[in-house]
């Protein structure tokens, strides 16, 4: 078996644990029986040990991280987004209603690379940079957390509308959903101010300047400006919770517009490591 | 202070006029990120904005450190505490003497948060205003052995605009570049030494008060020599899986196109052309002089490497840097340090006492439920404060601990208004199903616009290829199958020692029929042709102006649209007397059945 062959084979059977994963949660939640949701989560955990050995074996074939074509980078962005979606179960095991949303979110994401074009691309002399690394390391934590705003938006959106069920009467109240769902935007924002400090100076490394108005760029500074304008206006304003959340959905279209599909729209320097 | 500049501050720090300055630099940016054209980015509109920003955020960073300067010594007073989210009052057994009330506050540092934030955004706006004002940038081509004068011309330079041009401290000289590739041919390492130290891709050299980085252009360059007088150098380009091709205009019209497949050549394949007619076309060693038809000579006097060098001068990277790290400290700080207060007070009741226990987050409060709780446990209250959620926590008292276990599911339906319930479901499927065929459709729909320019992008290649009698010219165009047609031709035309000098008058795109990793475009065009004599640039025979109807069929190999195979759509209406070549083909389903093939 080729080594690609092996990495499509992991990557598969991680998405199958996922799907599992869901399908368990879903089970747990939704008919009310929680003391399974134990074996959701590991199920999902279990789905983490292809998946790292699929990205492990594609960092040996590469020879460098999850940073050039869209297969290993959804991939990683879903391993990050899980990561992150378990650890704060562990933590907060009652908010597993999550699971139900973020899972499947970053299965699509997962899916969605493992469709794309899995070329290995060599990495070009401007990409050897350790602040590469932290550019892109915090643009994945970025995700996930924007991830799991996405998933407690729609679940304080649920329950707003009133909706009623077991699973979602496991959650918290709607105060702390919102407080939730703020905090993960707040550390998705911490997280994509870092991508921008990091690349910036990548940048300046690189191309000799730290800004160049580049679109890419200037359209992750509007995602910036975006989540910052809903903090102030939640801040400001005390956005009630119902606009707090569409805004949170607004702002994970704009970063999921900002990432997959403005590269292949506008000619900028960043589109040759993404549009592969 | 000035009324003036009272009014003015209080309008700045009012929440909607920052909350517009956020809104309108976010739709500059969206307009300046998609319209480049537009230059959003340099219009004196885009400036005041930065500036009202600047100027706002100035504002809020002196009121931000009035507030965190006066609320960072002082504990919090017992009353701050009547209003705290989070209270609870119990009994326990009197141990001792009754300890005086303690008020504390913990992770202070969050209040410092917003204001380290903003006060590194200020410091980047106030380094990208300096940088826009005097801040200077310059690129230059170096050929090995060069030497960059400190008064040099730089090829282009954009300094600021209070900026002079850039001049280095000393002379700079190019001794030589080395690159490596992978085996794929992929460039993997740029380097170049310079007499001033060693330069890298993304290693950058301090140089005087300015400095020197490595761009990724580089190649050989041909050092040519036209009549024994005129010298030029032509810098190559590409390199890799592609060869490194470049040319050089020379007098009278002359022009010369090369080619070498090495990084290091000991020659080039050199083509000399004089308005569309070739000239000559062969290898020219490191040394050698081609005669040229009329007496001219070209002579290659040797091929070094080139690279590019950036230069550039900003005095203030350092607070463009210090704002970077303040930037991101403070944000780090708001989200991750929540500044909490507590109180405990004890009131003796002979045998027991009365705790007074209360916490006061700075933000987030519901989420503090789980740190009252604890508080509580740690001075011998209830193990379990209340049954509720975070709905409830902060209008918990003591009145109430316990007895009002409210769960949020019970609570009252949203005051602000309902939906449909399948509704949100709706929305949230549609978009994720919205994204799913974004995702899938997006990435290989071609509009017309799109296909038109691949169609010309095809004209273009196989025209300058049918010009210099290069059929190598059309290998990022073309697939195997079209490859070995143009192949084939242009080869036909070179035995017959003619170049074939081809333009596109107009080109319209009649229909686009795409695939499964196909695509058909149909165009209406005409071309006017005319046959070069190789070696002299004199017409051979009858030009052409001729029109036709076209199919092109374009495959996606390795995500890019190649030409696999063209067919006529319509007789083709040809100008000459003389009639086209045409090639046995069978007609496709719904077309013509001629089946000529384009000049």
């Amino acid at each position: 078996m080729t080594p690609f062959a092996q990495e499509i084979s992991f990557h598969w059977a991680a998405v199958v644990f996922y799907i599992g994963g869901v399908i368990a949660f879903a089970y747990a939640l939704i008919f009310a029986h929680p003391k399974k949701i134990p074996s959701a989560r590991w199920l999902t955990a279990v789905g983490l040990v292809p998946h790292t050995v699929a990205l492990a074996l594609r960092y040996v074939h590469v020879g460098h991280g999850p940073y050039m074509m869209k297969y290993e980078v959804l991939s990683s962005n879903a391993w990050i987004a899980i990561v992150m979606l378990l650890l704060f179960l562990w933590r907060r095991p009652d908010w597993s209603a999550l699971a139900l949303v973020a899972l499947p979110a970053a299965i699509l994401m997962m899916g969605f690379g493992l469709f794309t074009n899995p070329e290995a691309r060599s990495l070009p002399p401007t990409l050897r940079s350790m602040w590469l690394v932290f550019h892109i390391l915090f643009n994945k934590l970025a995700v996930g957390a924007f991830v799991l705003s996405l998933a407690s938006a729609i679940v304080l959106l649920r329950k707003l509308n009133g909706a009623r069920g077991r699973w979602l009467d496991r959650l918290p109240g709607v105060a702390v959903l919102e407080a939730r769902t703020v905090r993960f935007v707040g550390f998705g924002f911490v997280f994509w101010t870092t991508t921008i400090g990091m690349g910036s100076i990548w940048a300046n490394q690189s191309w000799g300047r730290y800004w160049g108005w580049d679109p890419i760029e200037s359209w992750s500074f509007v995602t910036w400006l975006a989540y910052a304008l809903l903090l102030h206006a939640r801040l400001f304003f005390k956005l009630p919770a119902r606009p707090t959340a569409w805004g949170v959905i607004a702002c994970f279209g704009l970063s999921v517009l900002t990432v997959l599909i403005f590269p292949f729209i506008f000619p900028s320097l960043h589109s040759a490591y993404f549009q592969s | 202070m000035n009324p003036t500049l009272a009014i003015l501050r209080r309008f700045l720090r009012r929440p909607a006029v920052i909350l517009g300055e956020l809104a309108a630099i976010a739709v500059a940016g969206a307009l300046g990120a998609s319209l480049p054209a537009w230059h959003v980015f340099s219009s004196a509109g885009f400036a005041a904005l930065a500036l009202l920003a600047a100027a706002s955020l100035a504002v809020v960073v002196g009121g931000q450190f009035q507030r965190v300067r006066s609320a960072w010594r002082p504990p919090p007073s017992p009353a701050a505490f009547q209003s705290a989210p989070f209270k609870a009052e119990f009994d326990r057994p009197a141990a001792g003497p009754v300890p005086p009330p303690a008020i504390w506050s913990g992770r202070r540092l969050g209040l410092a948060g917003s204001l380290v934030f903003h006060s590194g955004l200020l410091l980047l706006i106030a380094a990208g205003a300096w940088r826009a004002l005097f801040a200077t940038e310059a690129v230059v081509d170096l050929v090995e052995g060069e030497t960059l004068a400190p008064a040099a011309a730089w090829s282009a330079q954009w300094p600021g605009v209070f900026a002079g041009p850039l001049r280095l401290d000393r002379p700079v000289t190019l001794e030589s570049v080395s690159g490596r590739r992978y085996p794929g041919g992929d460039l993997r390492e740029l380097r170049a030494r310079l007499s001033a130290g060693e330069i890298a891709v993304n290693h950058q050299l301090d140089f005087g008060g300015s400095r020197l980085y490595l761009g990724q252009e580089f190649g050989p360059a041909a050092l040519l020599e036209w009549n024994a007088s005129a010298r030029t150098a032509a810098l190559l380009t590409g390199g890799g899986r592609v060869a490194f091709t470049g040319q050089a205009a020379g007098p009278a019209g002359l022009m010369v196109y090369l080619r070498s497949d090495a990084a290091r050549p000991a020659g080039f394949e050199v083509r000399v052309m004089r308005g569309g007619g070739l000239l000559a076309a062969g290898p020219l060693a490191v040394g050698e002089t081609l005669a040229l038809p009329g007496g001219e000579t070209l002579a290659l006097r040797g091929a070094p490497m080139w690279a590019r060098l950036h230069g550039s001068r900003d005095s203030a990277l350092w607070l463009a840097y210090l704002g970077i790290i303040l930037t991101m400290a403070g944000a780090a700080m708001m989200f991750t340090l929540i500044k909490l207060d507590f109180c405990v007070a004890v009131t003796p009741l002979g045998a027991r006492e009365r705790v007074f226990v209360a916490l006061r987050p700075q933000r987030f409060a519901p989420l503090f439920q789980e740190r009252f709780d604890q508080l509580v446990r740690d001075q011998g209250g209830p193990s379990k404060v209340c049954g509720r959620r975070g709905d409830e926590a902060h209008t918990n008292n003591a009145d109430s601990m316990g007895s009002k276990a409210a769960d949020d599911s019970q609570s009252a339906p949203s005051p602000l208004g309902r939906f449909p319930k399948p509704a949100l479901a709706r929305t949230a499927g549609g978009l994720l199903l919205g994204l799913c065929l974004a995702f899938a459709t997006g990435c290989h729909r071609v509009s017309p616009a799109q296909a038109r320019q691949l169609v010309e992008r095809y004209n273009q290649a196989v025209a300058e290829a049918y010009r210099r009698g290069d059929v190598r010219l059309v290998d990022p165009v073309v697939g195997p199958n079209e490859g070995r047609r143009l192949t084939g031709l242009i080869g036909v035309r070179l035995d017959l020692g003619l170049t074939l000098d081809s333009h596109l008058l107009s080109l319209d795109v009649t229909g686009v029929e795409p695939g499964k990793n196909e695509l058909r475009v149909r165009t209406r065009e005409r071309w006017s042709y005319r046959d070069l004599r190789i070696g002299t640039g004199a017409q051979v025979g009858e030009a052409s102006s001729d029109a036709y109807e076209m199919i092109y069929c374009f495959t996606n190999l390795n995500r890019a649209w190649l030409v696999d195979e063209i067919q006529f759509a319509a007789p083709p209406q040809v100008g000459r007397r003389e009639m086209p070549w045409v090639a046995e083909r069978p007609a496709p389903p719904g077309t013509s059945p001629a089946g000529g093939i384009k000049p």
